[in-house]
């Protein structure tokens, strides 16, 4: 029989993606349309990956509300929160239960709010929002459509849609649009190695201001984060680095709007490429790289070549959301390992190689009997348990280890981190017999053994 | 397909409220889950049953493995099962893929029975949930129940009483006394909203055991779905967390004449109270002697235990926040480490939780309102040491670098019977004395004159 239903999803809401990248938005707060789950479980999901205070709030729509309409709700709830939190942003957040009513949102903001009036002194504009300078905007993310990195995506296209502006061209400014997968450590990275050339990075949402940990004191907005103002400049940069497949969309209404140029990459994880990256910032800045940058590219080579022996026969199967898996698994292939993946945005495999593009964890379990590594979300445990595979967390969510959000995986360093990681694993396997363990494994042992007695 | 009847939920004649003008027994007060969440907590603790989430991705992909609910045995509980409805789904329906899903389930996983939750969306285009169930149960041979709890119907709370009705009308009394095999002379009792969270139940069971008393059914943490269908012939029902299930206590009064008794395990006083009175009720010599022995000696041993603590303990502030059993039990477990409550949040407790949380602190250290800002105030100004709450708050208190411990459902250590005491002693000791809060405080090197 044909399967219809989808068994430990590696897919959370778009909803919450848009949530998380309003989060790297200095003061921006993000107010889910729904009923109240939608926002408590949401919360707590967030809250436990990136173990900070998470800026969202809800509507709380009840029974009534849900036959009747809730605008009216929304009305109140934005002034409230205006208010309350005197916000840079309100990011309004519809879900499948405000679009399946068909709630129109967007009325309401543009009738009530002003919202779509660039004169913010105009009638319209609710005299609110006007005294705390704050903007409104609205991302439809109905949980019928598409997973974390697509509400992420949208969030970011609606803020460039309705807040970057024209204007000359600020030579050394660059836009970074990165993919919601991307950890807080990997954006910190990105904006070293930016800086390095001597340019400016804009990196829409950072995430690394503000969900870093270096939140001092309580809050629930971001007290840190992209500015509202580096948003708008964001139309007169010189170029537009977009990060992820899902970023890839957002980039083009910069370049369709301002004509900044736009360059997309997968991923920033393996030598190819982070040579083209850095290939591309040695043409935008018209520098060379600088020594630092250099050095660790000798050290990935010798790490690589240290670690080839113990990583060219592995098999490692993926399970990761949205565009996450093409960065991971085109360096896996530069060290020779083979892959078994499945992901909800599949990519091309050589042949021999397995992919589903179902994207849940049932279907890897399935395929991957055989694998010695697992990749997947804090989800993975219990394959990882039932198989006796090791598992390396990465992805969302991760709520059972510490510093996974600070983890380093892009850039020549980070590459180098990530390789350590899983060859380590393998080292340990090796040393710890993790396999011989395993009931399945202990007939091929014998086997092996054997074989060496004649 | 009918949602259900939220007053009459609401309505439960076993809260001493319904006396007073005030007849709902929960007004949700906001910052809560919905009532799908509130359903899907109680009822997903049974360990070898599948629960299926009829709804898009949401609603599962947001909360599946989000409980610490312990199991010894199936795991089955702990997989997500979803539809996950898309936009195709919504438009041409969506029942049909609804019941091949109960089938492969069925087939593939071979569950004790299939629960599933009708969430917001098909309750909205009007699936026909309870239809599909019932022709897959004729097809399949297994239960398959319907939960009809959409989140926008109300609160967690309202949720957990749906399931509880659920549990009423589907399960409870559906089983054979020879599948239970429970003779008449034998002393059994339920549990009734205890969800073995990081495994609390396996610090209780032990208690009744050397009693002599059967635990017959647990509702529901570390359960099989047959041990709730045949709960009906324990003598006694022992509810742990009244707010959530007083539903099931009452019902089974109503349907099978089972008296009920409000108890909790947090505390010693708490403890011995409860095991007392369940001795006392089952009015047998030998079952009373043994309790008072069996709860000396573990006393005994607690206190040994705990005497390390009791120096660094005794007197220390404590800022508590809340639900359900907890609220008040709590309160009297930190009472017998020597602790003073300055002041206890009750946005999350019902009335009667207040009323017995209002006899232990008094009225003036009650906080009605509870909101990230108030607590820290409360903090700041009854000089508390500690603040002790959900996992939502623990970021709150680190942030502003305050000694923290969960006691809600994402913690990860047991702190009910003797033994979740010392636990409870050591992690607040842990915490309270961390040389990390001194350093975290040091005076920046920079920022010296």
């Amino acid at each position: 029989m044909g399967k219809t239903l989808t068994v430990n999803p590696l897919k959370t809401s778009p909803a919450l993606g848009a949530a998380y990248a309003l989060q790297g938005i200095k003061g921006a707060i993000a107010l889910f349309h729904a009923a109240p789950g939608c926002t408590f479980l949401g919360k707590v999901l967030m809250t436990q990956h990136v173990k900070e205070p998470v800026g969202l709030v809800g509507t709380d729509i009840k029974e009534m509300p849900t036959i009747m309409g809730g605008l009216d709700e929304l009305k109140n709830k934005i002034l409230d929160v205006t208010e309350k939190f005197k916000p840079s942003v309100i990011g309004v957040i519809g879900t499948a239960l405000s679009e399946v009513r068909g709630e129109d949102v967007e009325t309401v903001m543009s009738s009530e709010f002003g919202v779509g009036s660039k004169n913010k002194q105009s009638k319209g504009f609710h005299s609110e929002l006007r005294t705390h300078n704050s903007e409104l905007i609205y991302i439809p993310c109905p949980d019928y459509m598409g997973g974390f990195d697509d509400g992420y995506a949208k969030a970011v296209e609606v803020m460039l849609e309705n807040m970057a502006e024209a204007g000359p061209v600020i030579s050394d400014q660059i836009n970074i649009l990165p993919s919601a997968f991307l950890t807080i450590g990997d954006l910190e990275e990105i904006k070293e190695t930016v800086s390095a050339f001597g340019l400016k990075p804009v990196v829409l949402p950072d995430l690394s201001l503000s969900m870093d940990g270096s939140k001092a004191r309580y809050g629930i907005l971001p007290l840190d984060g992209l500015h509202i103002e580096e948003i708008k400049r964001m139309g007169r940069a010189a170029a537009t680095i977009a990060i992820g497949k899902s970023m890839q969309k957002a980039g083009e209404i910069l370049r369709q709007k301002f004509k900044t140029p736009l360059y997309s990459f997968g991923g920033l994880t393996g030598l190819e490429a982070m040579d083209e990256f850095i290939k591309l910032l040695m043409n935008l800045s018209g520098k060379d790289a600088p020594e630092n940058i250099r050095r660790w590219r000798k050290r990935l080579i010798d790490g690589m070549v240290d670690t080839h022996l113990i990583m060219a026969d592995k098999k490692i199967a993926i399970g990761l959301d949205g565009d996450m898996p093409s960065g991971i698994s085109s360096f896996c292939r530069e060290m020779g390992m083979s892959l078994i993946a499945d992901c909800p945005s599949p990519f091309p495999l050589p042949s021999g190689e397995r992919v589903r593009e179902r994207g849940d964890l049932e279907d890897l379990e399935d395929m991957a009997r055989d694998a010695d590594l697992l990749i997947a979300n804090s989800h993975g445990k219990e394959i990882s348990d039932r198989l006796g595979i090791p598992l390396l967390r990465m992805g969302f969510p991760v709520y059972d280890r510490f510093g996974e959000t600070l983890k380093v995986r892009v850039g020549y360093r980070g590459t180098l981190n990530f390789l350590f990681d899983m060859a380590n694993i393998f080292q340990e396997g090796r040393n710890e017999s993790y396999h011989r363990n395993h009931p399945k494994r202990q007939g091929m042992d014998a086997a092996i053994h054997s074989e060496h007695q004649c | 397909m009918k949602l259900p009847n939220t007053a009459e939920i609401l309505d439960q004649p076993a809260c001493e409220h319904n006396l007073s003008v005030d007849k709902a027994c929960e007004k949700p007060k906001g910052g809560e889950s919905c009532a799908f969440d509130g359903a899907y907590i109680v009822l997903n603790p049974i360990t070898d049953a599948a629960h299926l989430i009829h709804g898009p991705i949401a609603c599962c992909g947001n909360s599946y493995e989000g409980r610490g609910s312990l199991s010894s045995g199936s795991r089955l509980y702990r997989y997500g099962f979803t539809t996950d409805m898309t936009e195709m789904n919504i438009i041409y329906g969506s029942e049909a893929k609804l019941m091949q899903a109960v089938e492969y389930i069925a087939g593939r996983y071979k569950p004790a029975a299939i629960f599933v939750y009708s969430t917001c969306i098909p309750s909205l285009t009007g699936e026909d949930v309870e239809t599909v169930c019932r022709q897959a149960r004729a097809k399949i041979g297994i239960p398959v129940i319907p939960v009809i709890a959409p989140g926008f119907l109300g609160h967690k709370n309202m949720g957990n009483r749906l399931a509880g009705d659920v549990l009423l009308n589907h399960v409870i009394g559906t089983g054979e006394s020879s599948e239970s095999g429970v003779r008449s002379s034998e002393f059994t009792i339920n549990l009734i909203g205890e969800y073995n969270i990081a495994g609390e139940l396996w610090n209780v069971l032990p208690l009744f055991e050397k009693i002599g008393i059967r635990v017959l059914s647990k509702i529901t943490g570390d359960s099989t779905f047959q041990e709730i269908t045949y709960a009906h012939h324990a003598k006694l029902n022992l509810l742990i967390c009244g707010r959530a299930l007083v539903n099931v206590a009452r019902g089974m009064e109503t349907r099978y004449g089972i008296p009920f008794r409000e108890v909790s395990f947090y505390g010693i006083r708490n403890i011995r109270k409860a095991i007392v009175e369940v001795a006392r009720f089952l009015q047998d010599r030998d079952i009373m002697e043994r309790a008072d022995e069996v709860v000396s000696e573990e006393e005994m041993i607690a206190c040994y235990a705990l005497r390390d603590y009791f120096p660094y303990l005794r007197g220390k502030k404590a800022v508590v926040y809340t639900g359900g059993v907890k609220s008040w039990s709590m309160l009297s477990a930190l009472n017998d480490l020597g602790m003073e409550v300055t002041a206890c949040g009750v946005k999350k407790s019902s009335l009667s939780d207040i009323a017995k949380i209002k006899d232990l602190i008094g009225e003036e250290r009650i906080l009605k309102d509870v909101t990230p800002k108030i607590l820290l105030d409360t903090i700041y100004k009854t000089k508390a040491d500690i603040l002790i709450a959900g996992g939502r708050n623990q970021y709150l208190a680190y942030k502003e670098k305050i000694p923290f411990i969960d006691i809600n459902q994402e913690r990860h250590t047991p702190y009910a019977g003797y033994r979740g005491l010392v636990n409870l002693a050591k992690d607040i000791a842990k915490t309270i004395y961390s040389p990390v809060w001194g350093l975290a405080k040091k005076e920046l090197i920079w920022e010296r004159p």
